[in-house]
């Protein structure tokens, strides 16, 4: 049973119609992956999803509750963390700090656990703004881990840090997902988001499709064309099967 | 035993910085408030008796507390915490109220 679905969302900024029937799925132990072109509406429906901004109309349910305008806060006391593409740590403090302050506050996994699980430990006394691209990425997950969440929604944490990050990322998602959480990522990093996912949606045009598990999704031909272009689609399947022969 | 909304050491983070910018901004309409009646220097601002209307200031003071954390990035992690934006509001209107309380009662 899904932890968090949102659907039929609606969603306008000005004039421009972003979401006209989006949906979002939040299954326990499972990676979901969201695809979809720049401005497609991937992120917008994971902030509505997470109650970080308002939906024009549909619903929300979270822990089979239904509700038409959640709030973040109350989301994330009940469980769900939302991992934005930038600024979730603050600069003001070490990471280290902020690390104590979800591992004191909901007392899931010690502080020094969850930095050594995302391999940050030497990194715990410094500043956000003094980590690398991928240095910090592994920070936020260490927060993730310290929070231990029930529902984790994470909108292009691959975006921008360098090919050998991403297996740590993955692993770190995985293991998430290995203790019952619903983890929800976007991106574009097609190979490493179909390695790492159980579950393709594809966001287009303002609706969601869901294209089921991830050798179904590469098969999908309307998903190959208007997403993946073909020449890219014949890369990702010979990069799949060399990793999985 | 029920989570409190607040982790302790984010109250105290939180409340601090509430407490300096009410104290800039009572500092700063005091002394705004005494040159625009014609005090020439900060000591004769100092025995001005106009002082700040308390409730502007805590509007003012909640409001830059808001702008704060905005600039600094950290929504997403008190949100993360369980903390609203009301939540911060309301503990910075709380602060800036225990400060003009305090003013009035030691300030003749």
């Amino acid at each position: 049973m899904p932890i968090l679905v949102a659907e039929c969302v609606t969603k306008s900024f000005g004039g421009n119609r972003v979401l006209s029937a989006g949906s979002l799925r939040a299954e326990p132990g499972q990676v979901r992956v969201i695809f979809g072109r720049n401005g497609s509406g991937k992120s917008t429906l994971m902030k509505i999803a997470s109650g970080w901004i308002a939906a024009d109309s549909g619903v929300v349910h979270f822990r089979g509750r239904a509700l038409l305008r959640p709030r973040h806060a109350v989301l994330a006391r009940g469980g769900l963390f939302y991992l934005p593409d930038h600024e979730l740590l603050s600069n003001a403090f070490t990471v280290g700090w902020q690390l104590e302050l979800f591992a004191r506050h909901f007392g899931r996994r010690t502080a020094r656990d969850s930095a050594a699980r995302a391999e940050i430990a030497h990194l715990v006394d410094r500043r956000p703004w003094q980590l690398s691209g991928g240095e910090l990425r592994r920070a936020e997950l260490a927060l993730v881990l310290a929070r231990g969440p029930e529902c984790l929604l994470a909108d292009e944490p691959y975006r921008g840090i360098a090919p050998a990050d991403h297996d740590r990322l993955t692993r770190i998602f995985r293991s998430i997902a290995a203790e019952g959480c619903a983890v929800v990522v976007t991106g574009h990093e097609v190979p490493t988001l179909l390695e790492a996912c159980d579950h393709v949606t594809w966001c287009t045009a303002g609706t969601t499709y869901e294209l089921g598990p991830p050798a179904v999704a590469a098969a999908h031909e309307e998903f190959r064309r208007g997403y993946l272009g073909m020449a890219r689609m014949e890369r990702v399947t010979v990069d799949r099967r060399s990793v999985n022969p | 035993m029920p989570r409190l909304a607040f982790p302790p050491s984010a109250l105290r983070v939180l409340t601090l910085r509430s407490f300096v910018l009410w104290a800039l901004v009572h500092a700063l309409t005091f002394v705004a408030l005494a040159m625009m009646q014609g005090a020439d220097s900060v000591g004769e601002a100092a025995m001005n008796p106009a002082r700040p209307n308390p409730l502007w200031v805590t509007a003012v003071s909640t409001m830059l507390l808001m702008v704060d954390v905005r600039r600094r990035g950290e929504r997403a992690m008190w949100g993360n915490l369980g903390v609203s934006t009301t939540q911060l509001a309301t503990l910075a209107a709380m602060v800036c109220v225990a400060g003009e309380a305090l003013l009035a009662v030691v300030l003749p």
